[in-house]
Formats: C-alpha cells, sequence, structure tokens
C-alpha cells in the first residue's frame, strides 16, 4: 500500500514551549484514522501541521518532515498544500459564507477554477451523498446538515486526504453515523480520512487505525483494547444527601418551539431542591435548551413554576436578583469572561469577599489571579467561569458541558469541588454533560431526554445504561 | 416568448438594478422640492410593480407609510407649511422607491456579479462575508447580552458596563469567528491573488432589465419635460 | 440501510471518477507564484504598505459588518434637518470599531476597505453619506500616512478613527448647499437644515468630534486590553 502521509521527527514549539516533540508516524492510502488524545494535548496542531494552516496562517516554529505524496510541505504555502489535502474546521456555522447550498458546495472549486460542468457534476453527486438540497439556504440548516455541507464543499474540490477536526461536536447519533458511513465509503474508494475526535465509541467501529497523541508524541493503538484504557471514570463516595422531595422547578406540559420546529413539547417533570440532576441526552435533542428554560433565557408560554423565594411568578423577565439565585454555566466560556484579572472576575459580584477567596482557593487559582482570563486556556478559562458563577453562591446552579476541555486530574478536581459546594450550600445542581468519566459522580437523578416529547427519569443506573458501562 | 406575467421576479441584473436604483434616489432627492417627484416617484413605483417582486414592493409601501408619516408630521409641526412636509416626504420616498431594485437583487447574486466583471477577489470576499454574517453577528450580540445577565451585569447603557461586560466578550468572539473563517476560505483555496477562478452561477442581462431601464428613462424624460 | 449505503457507494465512486483537469496545471503555478511572495513579505515587513492576506480583509469585512449592524438605525435620522444629527448618533460606533479594525490590520488602507464594504449598503440608506465616507476615508488615510507614515503607532489608528466621522461634517454641508440651491430656496433651507443659527452648526460639529474621539479611544484601549491577553495577536 501507498504511503500519503509520511511524519518524520516532527517537532513543534510555540512560545519557547514544545506541543509536538520527535513525532514519527505515517498513513496509508484508503486508511481511516482516527486522531485522539486529551484536550490541549496536540490534535488541532497536528491536524493544522499536516493542512499547512501551521506555520503559514498561525506561527510557531516547525522542524522536520511531512511528506505528502512523497512531497514536504513544511513551508510550503496552504493554497498548494490544499490541493492534496483538504481539511474541515470545527464550527460549521461559521464558515457558510454563501446563501445558497448549492453555492458553498461550489466555493472551493471556482476557487480552484475547475470547469463549470465539472463542479455542477460534482455537486449533484455531493448533494445526493450527503441528502442536502442544493436549493435550500445554508442559514436554515441544522447544525448536522451544515457539517455536512461544510465536509461536502471540501469534498468537491478533489483531494484524496481529508482531515476532520471534530465533526461530531453537534451532531446526534444518527447523523454522526450517517457522516461516518459517507467517510467509510470514501476510505473504500482510494481516499485517505483522518477524524480527530474524542467522541470515540461512535466512531471506533468505523476506523482502521487509532493514533493517539500522548507526552507531546504520537502512538499508535491497538484498536481492540483501546476502548478500556480510554474510560477512567471518577469515583467518589457518596455524598451526604440532604435533599428533600420539594420540588424547586415543576414542569407541566411545556412546549417550546424556534419557527417550525419543535424542540420541547408536552414535557412534565420536577427538580427536587437539594438534588443533583444529570441531564442526559443525545446532541442536538433540546437539553440545552430545557436548561435556558429553568434559567428563564428561552421562554415557555406556560407550565413552568419555579418555587424558589422571589422567583415564584414564573414567566416575569428575569432579573438580577434572579441570577443572584440561579448560576448558569455557559458552553463556552468565552462569552461570560470580561474582567481585567481573574482575581476582579471572581471578586465581580460574588456572595462576599471572604466566600470569593475561598473560592479561589478551592481552585486552586492564586497563581492565575493576575492574569487577565481572556489569556487563559480553554481549560483554565471554564474552570475560571465556573469558578465566577459558584463565588456567588447561586441556591441553582445550571452547568452546561462544565468539563470539555479538562485532563483526568483537573476533571476530579472539578468534580470534588462541585460535590463539596454542593454539600456545604445545598445548592440544587443541574449537569448537562456527555462526559462518561465524571456523569456518575455529579448524579442524585438522572433525566434522559429522549425526543421532544419524551423524558426519561431515574437514577445512576440510568446513567450506567445509557453510557454502556 | 414569456410575458411580464409569467416573468420570474428578482431576476434583474444585479449591477443594473444597482445602477437603476441610485438612479431614482438622486433624480429623486435633486427634485424633492417640487410636486413633479411625488409624479415621478408614483410612477416609478407602479413600473415595479412589473418588473419586482410584488412582496418586496408592498414592505417598501410599509415602510414609507410608518416613516414618512412620522416626518410628515415631524416636518409640519416644526414648520408649519405642507408643502415642506410633502417635500421631506418626497425624500424618504425617493430612497425607498430605489432601494426597491437593489433590494429585489440579493447579495448573492450581487457579488457574483461584481466577480463577473473582474472586481478584485479580496472586495468580493468582502462584500460576501458582509451580507452573509449580518445574522450570525446579530446572534452573538444577543447571546453576549444574556451571558452579561447571568453575571449581574444589566444596564448595557453605563458605560463602564458596556466596555467590560459586553466590548470585551463581543470582540473576543468576534476575532474568533473571523479567525476561523478565513482559515476555512484560505484552505478551501481562496487566494487573493488569483486569476483562475470559476464563476459556477453568471449572471445574464436579459431584454427585461433593458425595458426596465428604458422605462425609467422614459418616465425621467417625461416628468423633467412635463 | 444496505441498500442505502450501496448506493452512497455507487456516488462516490462516481465523484472519485471525475478529475480535475485544471487542478494540476494550477499547482504549478501557485508554486511559483508563493515563492514570489515569500520572498516579498519579507521585504514587506519594513515598508509602510504591506500586502492584505486574508484574514485581515475577513476581520476588516466583519467590523464593517458590526458597524452597519449598529448603524442600521442611520436612514430614520438622517432626514431629522439638525445639522450633524448623523455624525452624532453614529460617531461611537463609526470611531471605535474602525479603530478596533486598524489597530489589528494595521496596514493603511484598513478604513478604505471598512468604507467599501459599509459602503456598498449604505449606498441606499444614504447615498450622500456613503459617498461622503469613501472621500472621508480616502482623506485619513493620506493625512495619517503624511503625518504618522503608517499605523505602527496606536495613535495613527486614534487620528484616523477620530477624523473620519467629523470630517464628513463640511462635505455633508457643502452637498446640501448645492442641493439645495440647486431648487432655487437657497437661504431658508440652509438655515432650516443647520438650526437656528451658527452657534448651534460650531456646538454640534464639537459634539461630534467629542463622541468620535471618545469612541476611537474606547476602541484602542479595548484592542491594547485583549492584545496584552493574547486574544488578538500580531
Amino acid at each position: 500500500m501507498k504511503k500519503v502521509i509520511d511524519v518524520k521527527n516532527l517537532s513543534f514549539k510555540y512560545a519557547d514551549e514544545y506541543v509536538l516533540k520527535a513525532v514519527n508516524f505515517s498513513i496509508n492510502e484508503g486508511e481511516f484514522v482516527l486522531l485522539t488524545g486529551g484536550s490541549g494535548e496536540g490534535k488541532s496542531t497536528l491536524i493544522y501541521l499536516l493542512s499547512g494552516i501551521i506555520p503559514n496562517l498561525i506561527y510557531g516554529e516547525a522542524s522536520g518532515e511531512i511528506d505528502i505524496n512523497d512531497r514536504n510541505i513544511i513551508n510550503k504555502k496552504v493554497s498548494e498544500i490544499c490541493i492534496d489535502v483538504g481539511i474541515v474546521l470545527q464550527n460549521a456555522d461559521n464558515q457558510i459564507i454563501e446563501k445558497y447550498v448549492e453555492d458553498e458546495l461550489a466555493f472551493g472549486g471556482e476557487n480552484l477554477g475547475l470547469k463549470k460542468e465539472t463542479i455542477e457534476q460534482k455537486i449533484s453527486l455531493i448533494s445526493k451523498i450527503f441528502k442536502l438540497d442544493r436549493k435550500a439556504v445554508c442559514r436554515k440548516l441544522s447544525g448536522g446538515q451544515k457539517q455536512k455541507l461544510i465536509t461536502g464543499s471540501t469534498l468537491l474540490m478533489g483531494q484524496k486526504i481529508i482531515i476532520l477536526d471534530e465533526p461530531l461536536a453537534n451532531l446526534d447519533e444518527e447523523s454522526s453515523i450517517d457522516l461516518m458511513r459517507i467517510l467509510l465509503s470514501l476510505t473504500k474508494k482510494g481516499f485517505t480520512v483522518i477524524v480527530a475526535e474524542h467522541r470515540i465509541d461512535l466512531i471506533k467501529p468505523y476506523v482502521s487505525k487509532i493514533l493517539k497523541i500522548e507526552n507531546k508524541s504520537v502512538i499508535e493503538m491497538d484498536i481492540s483494547t483501546y476502548n478500556q484504557e480510554e474510560i477512567k471514570r471518577i469515583i467518589i463516595n457518596d455524598i451526604n444527601q440532604k435533599h428533600c422531595k420539594n420540588p424547586i422547578f415543576s414542569f407541566k406540559d411545556i412546549n417550546y418551539s424556534v419557527k417550525d420546529k419543535t424542540i420541547l413539547s408536552n414535557l412534565s417533570f420536577d427538580i427536587y431542591q437539594g438534588e443533583r440532576a444529570l441531564l442526559l441526552g443525545e446532541n442536538g435533542i433540546g437539553k440545552t435548551t430545557l436548561m435556558r428554560v429553568i434559567a428563564k433565557l428561552n421562554k415557555v408560554k406556560s407550565g413552568y413554576v419555579s418555587y424558589l423565594k422571589d422567583g415564584e411568578k414564573t414567566l416575569n423577565k428575569p432579573d438580577k436578583k434572579w441570577f443572584k439565585k440561579v448560576g448558569v454555566i455557559y458552553q463556552n466560556p468565552n462569552y461570560q469572561l470580561f474582567m481585567k484579572t481573574v482575581k476582579d472576575e471572581i471578586y465581580f459580584n460574588a456572595f462576599n469577599k471572604d466566600y470569593a477567596d475561598y473560592i479561589i482557593k478551592l481552585f486552586s487559582l492564586e497563581k492565575l489571579c493576575d492574569r487577565h482570563p481572556q489569556s487563559l486556556s480553554e481549560g483554565q478559562k471554564r474552570k475560571v467561569t465556573i469558578a465566577t458563577i459558584l463565588a456567588m453562591k447561586p441556591e441553582v446552579l445550571l452547568l452546561d458541558e462544565p468539563t470539555v476541555g479538562q485532563d483526568y486530574n483537573s476533571l476530579k478536581k472539578l468534580v470534588e469541588i462541585l460535590n463539596k459546594i454542593h454539600e456545604e450550600t445545598g445548592n440544587t445542581m443541574i449537569t448537562i454533560t456527555h462526559d462518561k468519566r465524571c456523569a456518575e459522580a455529579l448524579c442524585d437523578r438522572a433525566l434522559l431526554l429522549k425526543k421532544a416529547d419524551f423524558l426519561i427519569e431515574g437514577d445512576k443506573s440510568l446513567v450506567k445504561e445509557y453510557f454502556r458501562y | 416568448m414569456r410575458n411580464f406575467l409569467t416573468y420570474k421576479y428578482n431576476n434583474l441584473y444585479p449591477l443594473l438594478a444597482i445602477l437603476t436604483g441610485l438612479t431614482i434616489v438622486i433624480f429623486g432627492l435633486v427634485y424633492a422640492q417640487h410636486y413633479e417627484c411625488t409624479y415621478f416617484l408614483v410612477a416609478v413605483y407602479l413600473l415595479s410593480f412589473l418588473f419586482i417582486n410584488y412582496k418586496t414592493c408592498l414592505k417598501g409601501l410599509i415602510f414609507l407609510a410608518i416613516f414618512g408619516s412620522f416626518f410628515f408630521l415631524f416636518t409640519y409641526l416644526s414648520s408649519s407649511s405642507i408643502d415642506q412636509s410633502v417635500f421631506m416626504v418626497n425624500r424618504i420616498a425617493s430612497f425607498t422607491v430605489g432601494m426597491l431594485p437593489g433590494m429585489s437583487v440579493g447579495a448573492e447574486r450581487l457579488t457574483r456579479n461584481l466577480s463577473q466583471i473582474r472586481m478584485p477577489r479580496g472586495m468580493v470576499i468582502g462584500l460576501l462575508i458582509v451580507f452573509s454574517f449580518m445574522p450570525t453577528l446579530t446572534e452573538e450580540i444577543k447571546r453576549i447580552k444574556e451571558a452579561m445577565k447571568t453575571r449581574g451585569s444589566y444596564n448595557i447603557l453605563n458605560p463602564k458596563v458596556l466596555y467590560r461586560a459586553f466590548l470585551i466578550p463581543f470582540i473576543t468572539r468576534i476575532v474568533d469567528i473571523s479567525d476561523t473563517l478565513s482559515l476555512s476560505i484560505e484552505t478551501r483555496g481562496f487566494d487573493l491573488k488569483s486569476k483562475n477562478y470559476t464563476i459556477y452561477r453568471k449572471e445574464y442581462l436579459t431584454i427585461y432589465d433593458v425595458l426596465f431601464l428604458l422605462a425609467i428613462i422614459a418616465i425621467i424624460v417625461l416628468v423633467t419635460v412635463l | 440501510m444496505s441498500e442505502n449505503n450501496n448506493k452512497i457507494d455507487e456516488l462516490i465512486d462516481k465523484l472519485s471518477s471525475i478529475e480535475n483537469e485544471e487542478t494540476d496545471t494550477k499547482a504549478g503555478k501557485i508554486v511559483e507564484n508563493c515563492e514570489v511572495i515569500d520572498k516579498e513579505s519579507s521585504q514587506n515587513k519594513e515598508k509602510i504598505f504591506q500586502k492584505y492576506k486574508i484574514k485581515d480583509v475577513v476581520f476588516l469585512a466583519i467590523i464593517s459588518a458590526i458597524m452597519l449592524l449598529t448603524g442600521a438605525f442611520m436612514p430614520l435620522v438622517s432626514n431629522i434637518p439638525i445639522f450633524g444629527i448623523i455624525e452624532l448618533c453614529l460617531g461611537v460606533q463609526f470611531s471605535l470599531f474602525p479603530a478596533i479594525g486598524m489597530m489589528k490590520v494595521r496596514k493603511p488602507g484598513a478604513l478604505l476597505f471598512m468604507s467599501f464594504f459599509s459602503g456598498i449598503v449604505l449606498i441606499f440608506m444614504n447615498t450622500i453619506m456613503c459617498f461622503c465616507l469613501l472621500l472621508c476615508a480616502l482623506i485619513c488615510e493620506a493625512l495619517t500616512l503624511l503625518i504618522f507614515r503608517g499605523y505602527k503607532s496606536d495613535w495613527a489608528s486614534f487620528f484616523a478613527a477620530t477624523l473620519y466621522m467629523p470630517l464628513t461634517l463640511p462635505f455633508l454641508y457643502l452637498w446640501y448647499k448645492f442641493f439645495y440651491s440647486f431648487t432655487g430656496e437657497e437661504g431658508e433651507a440652509v438655515s432650516a437644515f443647520i438650526g437656528s443659527d451658527v452657534g448651534t452648526a460650531i456646538g454640534m460639529s464639537v459634539a461630534v468630534i467629542a463622541v468620535c474621539a471618545l469612541g476611537a479611544f474606547i476602541g484602542i484601549i479595548v484592542t491594547r486590553e485583549l492584545k496584552k491577553a493574547g486574544v488578538i495577536k500580531k
């Protein structure tokens, strides 16, 4: 089999710190490769190196050799590399520039100067492969369709090596499987596919090779034994449960839809005071929407009652008082950080100064106190956001994927802190997570959102069943 | 041959539509101080129904009805002259009627058309981004305002709050979005200097475009002469 | 399900059989080109005029979109017959965001690019204002280049962003003077437009300059802070 990618002694330094050191691996034609590794270990860096984004568009020092089809691409221009290598970046939403699907698909082909007829032929094939309506308006597509659109747009350019960076991040199970099947078919026809993902369980059945980035180098893993090693669950002693059976939020036949798309329909359930509720469900099923309804960020017409003091009137606009009681932690920490230093950030609207200091100590943020929040790594930013909201000592804590970007040790610490605060303050914690490692440790009761109108309630065993431990 | 009734709307040649729109605006503004301007605008508006999607035309009328009457009242109260008030409405109407051909075109067709006349690539892609990122940016602004509330900063009119709680996250997000977008554009083979690119769908001048332009010129000549 | 898979296989088979004839020849061209570009870009570092990259254009375009979004009420205020009302209402966003754009890109022509990108929409909101802004961007750029010889200093961006909006005042005034006299009702209309006395006009001008300076200043501060934090690079 022909080697299409051959990496020899590749090192990459960013701001005097090695991200990758003396990396060696090769990929053959027609292979389906899963690239994995903890957050911040260098998955994106490696992908960017293979596609020439580093060091062309993002600066850093690269040394060694990356041979693609026997040509070293280091120090070659992106516009040249992109003829051999197609890359599909994260956040499809922010990459669509055309109004109609067919124009977006054509974009890459137009840039390469392909013949009009060739583009036309390819558009008609690709729109069928990805089941996209070529006349549809891009903005109206769902997250999964947008991901497919951007993948299709890259595919049209005709490269035989395709790299995808976290393509399943916003896809539900069905679209994920769809996409994986298409990628698998591509590899059968001589395409080489490299996917960087952390949703390994979904991808594993399709791949032929697993490369793991660990300690700045790349190791090939054995596919058959890989899974067991990956899930290292956090097991903590059961905490002192104080929660009672008084509902703090009560839902009766709530409905929520955006334009003509129904997201929640006729759902009824309660959240009890002082419990740790875990919200489970596939991507795009409506978990975040449900959490936003609880936080009053999305309004429902009727059926939602909160028994929080001063918050009885359900449908009024959330005010300052409300958000002092209900702490919301966003998925993307960039929205909620704005002060000049981490210390100011945690002091801002904190319960009191002493409590803020206590939180800083709990999170061991002392060293970062004088840093600008926006200068931190994604994982650190997330930690600071959680600390900031905890410092307000809210009665209800809503966490949307709080553990993304945390390695095992920091995750363990985070879970311990959340549980400690929960024990101390008796707050009600509602968490959305896909993180197998910590789901059980943050849960007294699990709510599994199956469909817009179907929610299963259960205990830890439901978590086990859902994650197939 | 297609007749006007079966003619597919929103098919004006983009550059010509813009040019015609501009002509209407400028002529309207120059003659705003005359009652003839009103006749001119009414004639052009009625003509628009033949060439432009009626929904676009009706939207224009609604806009004009609301803001026209507001400014009519405003001017009448401040100058107590009916003439001045009508002239004020003329000015607003010039913009509204002039906007109709442009509005009927759609940004993607305009940028395609500009590509066709070999406008520099950077300018074309920039315009495309301006048009297609408005909704994304509106959404971002909404989300940041929300996030501000969750942190307890409410008063966006307070400069300090505006600066810290709004601008800092907003600009951070903007930089994020623009980085992703430029990487995506570049890895999809876009090159500022490239001359060897295809335009997958082209715009063509049709007989209807010529008719539309001729009709507008005829109205201008009629109004000026009479 | 397997039928579906077969269909996809078949489609992909067809897709992979389509060859990109032109791509290969183009690859050669690009290689030649990019060597030239690389040489140029290394020489360019010291020059005032630097080549624009895609990320510069994208950032400026997004900034222009924000300017337009926040200035979408322009057609409403543009018909209020008070001298400088447009500039006063739009001053902050039309100085703050251009300042950020210039601070990030730091190349001559950034202001002109932003004026062009927003101009295509403004042309229908307020045709005269659109041309005024293009002209003023040109003048601002020229003045900045003359005084600061480029955009290396933050003050150059501050200067250009502050001047951008207020410069439209005299041009708008000239336009309206010409425009109103065209209809033969010169004196009365001009005074109605300006306000009752010259004092108002001067007052408004000062206010506009102050507002724009404030906007530009905020823009500079934000960019500096984010640059320090590493959000805005280079």
